[in-house]
């Protein structure tokens, strides 16, 4: 996500990371590794519960899910994943935004 | 690739890494937004 961060940008496309630690550890691992998006911590996963994200039943912890909201605001795609590594390829999400983009435009 | 119905992201609004207050609705009508909910940023 860090790497492609200017391809988002360019599609404008703001990212907002939201995890489950509190404010602080939060924000010092986002500042030790200069993330150049948005980072929230929710540590009483306030806006996970919000949109749904999965628990995992057997472990402590939770799913990634990932959530795409276009410019009026409606959410377009969502995908809650099945296991930690279960995120959407960049490449896809950046097709879905061009997508978005030329739907609003028009 | 499957694009979703059309559903009202429900609204927040918290404070960031930074201190900064974010709302999500204050992206309508500029902005699109990828949520991203991960474990273990930290």
């Amino acid at each position: 996500m860090r790497q492609d961060y200017q391809e988002f940008v360019d599609r404008d496309t703001e990212i907002i990371a939201i995890g489950p630690e509190d404010k602080e550890t939060f924000a010092r691992w986002w500042r030790e590794h200069e993330m150049p998006f948005t980072g929230i911590g929710d540590p009483q996963h306030l806006i996970a519960d919000l949109y749904g994200q999965q628990k995992k039943l057997t472990k402590l912890g939770r799913m990634p899910a990932t959530l795409i909201v276009d410019k009026n605001g409606d959410i377009r795609f969502k995908h809650f994943g099945q296991s930690m590594s279960d995120i959407p390829e960049n490449p896809r999400l950046l097709s879905m935004l061009d997508k978005l983009n030329e739907e609003f435009q028009s | 690739m499957k694009i979703e119905e059309w559903l009202e992201a429900p609204d927040f609004s918290a404070t960031d890494s930074e201190g900064r207050l974010v709302k999500l609705s204050d992206y309508k009508g500029s902005k699109n937004v990828l949520l991203v909910f991960n474990r273990g940023f930290g």
